[in-house]
């Protein structure tokens, strides 16, 4: 069975149904397959942040801002990684994406204004302005009867129907037990989405309003190329019955990376033993069937990890699931250390807890800070939510000391040193200091903490009663991926682009940025160029 | 608090339903994402479920402690949750004399239509037993339960919200696989006797 459209996009996230816009927007004729049942993919499994410098809701904010400062940040944070021509059109195109999903789409960005960059304090870095999201989305209200329950739920945001805007307003991840959860409650009834699945929700309903087709439940097998172009992709239906969906514009590859490909990871990445956190369909699939017709491929090491803990028993998508801890390790009166009992990095950033425990000891040929575990106190207990873990909520799988030779007992960690290493970081702490590690000493690592602490919203001693849980690192995308230009296209291993093949989203090597990062960057990125490789496909002749 | 309250008349006598549900260990397994339980001494148990709460499977375990034991008549207990901070309690009833305030087969009743009846008699202050009559006979014998589970602290209201619906499924699962079973071990009885 044959079946003709202008192009054709594999993989219905954030990056794919904004391509698909952009082709419906321009009159094409466009078809999403995805192998899940479901649409929003890695998107609607994300808080749904979007980094966008220059946006065009700074200036009415009072937010001063300008490509050529978003440009020098990322160029002097990427370690040499990335490339001039992707950054100049990801800078310069982002905000121009952006306004026009929100004012032409019905995608209601806002911005979130108090949220710093990741380096704020590195020249070009803003201290707020630069990150947006949407509104909630009420599946009920937005989408046919028939879409309602197609809309990606993400796991980890589950039990907080909130989006960011009022979880900014309401004090922040430090403060939850001011949030408006009856409300939260009402909305959980009614189905209402927040942060990525919202997002991923306002992009499903412009799709399904401009005639978009989704193929749900439809695996890309490979791409059928002819005279050296890739003119469509084979799909094979839940039942097996395989289809050729031919594009006479391009096809746009949107499938993500690898994060939930275990083998793959053990291949490619420096550090393997990462926990698959986004759409369990992100498997790596897109990838090979690039590579399979001589796609270039760029190993940019490893994956976009994230600190997480798992609550014994908790599953989703039917395997454990490993619950974010990005702001956990930031509250004051916790500190993060390794099997030695001792601390290892600034915990109120979190890509440094991370780099930290991925890393590879050549002396000691080990991973040393691999087994981390987040200590705190009675006091932090009482006060913060570990996930759906309610203040004062001590569960009976969660390590508890009444003194740190009592924990690192039940730890297995050396007693001594991490008595040592309270006492040492409480010696400073009474003073809002960690001089070791630096903790609460950037905009972002401060935002993440608890604002009514002070001097320093990441740090207080640790007294008393003490509590512990492990830590894993999570994988919420992947930084290797194939090769781009500016256009979107996929280049061939032997140079020059394939022709007819464009690629959005975590398929695609974290070319952009290199090794810098900041949060929605891959949110961004997706939309960005979904819609750039389609604009570029229909208007090639 | 996320309450539910069935209520079926079965064709089997009370002996019978009471010689079959005094055992837990016959009808624990129905329980919908039942995983194990474990007989302290014959008024305690651990119970550990799983319960699938929308995109989420959680295994939960509780501490059930028996409250009131009165053969042919009715079994009350208590709920304590073990790794979440949730309670509550219910119990199994035998006799529509003994129907519970509020009664009503939701096996019987669509979802649309239970939700119009609750809301008008709520309003209105009369209880929604009054829209249904179970009744004993030779034949039939009402059986009923209820079960209401209530999760606590700053997230209470959302986790509530999350399974409410959990438990109406939950209700009707073991309820239909409670009669078939009950009508299945008659029937064995049944032909074990016969001449």
């Amino acid at each position: 069975m044959t079946s003709q459209y202008d192009v054709v996009i594999v993989g219905a996230g954030g990056g794919g149904m904004s391509g698909a816009l952009a082709a419906a927007s321009k009159g094409a004729d466009v078809v999403v397959v995805d192998a899940a049942d479901k649409v929003g993919g890695t998107f609607a499994y994300s808080a749904g942040l979007v980094w966008v410098a220059n946006n065009h809701f700074m200036a009415d904010a009072g937010f001063e801002d300008s490509a050529a400062e978003a440009i020098e940040h990322i160029s002097s944070l990427s370690g040499g990684r990335h490339d001039d021509a992707l950054l100049s059109t990801f800078v310069h195109r982002s905000p121009e994406v952006i306004r026009w999903l929100t004012e032409e789409m019905d995608v209601p960005f806002e911005l979130l204004g108090t949220y710093p960059d990741y380096y704020s304090d590195h020249v070009g870095g803003r201290a707020g302005g630069r990150h947006l999201s949407t509104a909630m989305f009420a599946p009920q209200d937005s989408l046919p009867a028939e879409w309602q329950d197609r809309l990606t739920a993400s796991p980890h945001f589950a039990g907080v129907p909130a989006s960011w805007k009022e979880i900014q307003e309401w004090g922040g991840l430090a403060s939850m037990p001011s949030w408006d959860w009856n409300e939260m409650a009402r909305r959980m009834v009614a189905d209402c989405r927040g942060m990525g699945s919202a997002t991923a929700g306002f992009l499903l309903a412009a799709c399904l309003k401009r005639g978009v087709e989704f193929r749900l439940q439809s695996s890309a097998q490979r791409f059928i190329v002819e005279d050296g172009r890739v003119v469509g992709v084979v799909v094979a239906a839940a039942d097996g019955t395989a289809t050729e969906l031919r594009a006479t514009r391009g096809v746009l590859l949107a499938t993500g990376g690898f994060d939930s490909n275990d083998e793959m990871k053990a291949a490619i990445d420096p550090y393997a033993r990462t926990h698959g956190i986004g759409s369990p369909n992100v498997d790596g699939s897109g990838l090979v069937m690039a590579l399979e017709i001589g796609a270039a491929f760029n190993a940019l090491g490893g994956q976009l990890t994230t600190p997480t803990f798992a609550i014994p028993g908790e599953e989703a998508d039917g395997r454990q699931l490993y619950r974010s801890a990005v702001r956990e390790p930031a509250f004051p009166g916790g500190i993060v250390v390794d099997r030695s009992g001792k601390r290892f990095c600034d915990e109120s950033f979190y890509r440094s807890l991370c780099h930290e425990m991925e890393s590879f000891d050549v002396r000691s040929q080990s991973y040393p800070h691999e087994d981390a575990w987040l200590v705190f106190d009675q006091q932090w207990k009482d006060s913060y939510s570990l996930g759906p873990i309610n203040p004062g909520e001590v569960p009976p799988w969660m390590s508890r000391g009444a003194t740190p030779a009592e924990l690192a007992l039940d730890l297995g960690v050396a007693g001594d040193a991490l008595n040592r290493t309270i006492s040492d970081y409480n010696t400073h702490a009474l003073k809002g200091e960690d001089p070791e590690f630096g903790r609460g000493s950037t905009a972002y690592g401060r935002n993440s903490g608890d604002r009514t602490m002070t001097p320093n919203p990441c740090v207080r001693p640790l007294e008393g009663q003490l509590y512990a849980v492990k830590l894993h690192l999570g994988s919420s995308g992947s930084n290797s991926g194939l090769v781009f230009d500016d256009h979107g296209r996929v280049q061939h291993v032997r140079g020059g682009a394939i022709n007819g093949l464009y690629v959005t989203g975590n398929a695609a090597a974290n070319l952009v940025e290199g090794l810098w990062y900041n949060s929605g960057l891959s949110n961004a990125k997706a939309l960005t160029f979904g819609y750039v490789a389609v604009e570029h496909m229909l208007a090639e002749r | 608090m996320p309450e539910v309250v069935y209520s079926k008349s079965v064709p089997a006598s009370r002996e019978r339903i009471w010689e079959y549900v005094k055992d837990m260990d016959n009808w624990a397994p129905f329980i919908m994402g039942y995983q194990s339980h474990e007989q302290k001494d014959d008024r305690h148990s651990i119970w550990t479920v799983k319960g699938e709460m929308g995109v989420l499977a959680r295994t939960v375990v509780f501490d059930v402690k028996i409250t009131e034991w009165l053969p042919l008549q009715r079994v009350s207990f208590s709920l304590e949750g073990v790794t979440e901070k949730c309670d509550g309690g219910g119990s199994f009833l035998i006799g529509a004399k003994e129907q519970p305030i509020g009664a009503v087969s939701r096996s019987r009743r669509g979802g649309r239509f239970r939700a119009l009846l609750r809301r008008w008699f709520r309003r209105s202050g009369r209880e929604e037993a009054s829209a249904e009559t179970l009744v004993d006979s030779a034949d039939e014998t009402a059986f009923s339960f209820t079960l209401s589970l209530h999760a606590g602290g700053m997230t209470g209201p959302v986790v509530n919200a999350m399974i409410e619906p959990l438990m109406g499924k939950a209700a009707d699962d073991l309820a239909e696989k409670l009669t078939a079973e009950i009508l299945r071990s008659d029937g064995d009885a049944g032909e074990r006797t016969a001449p």
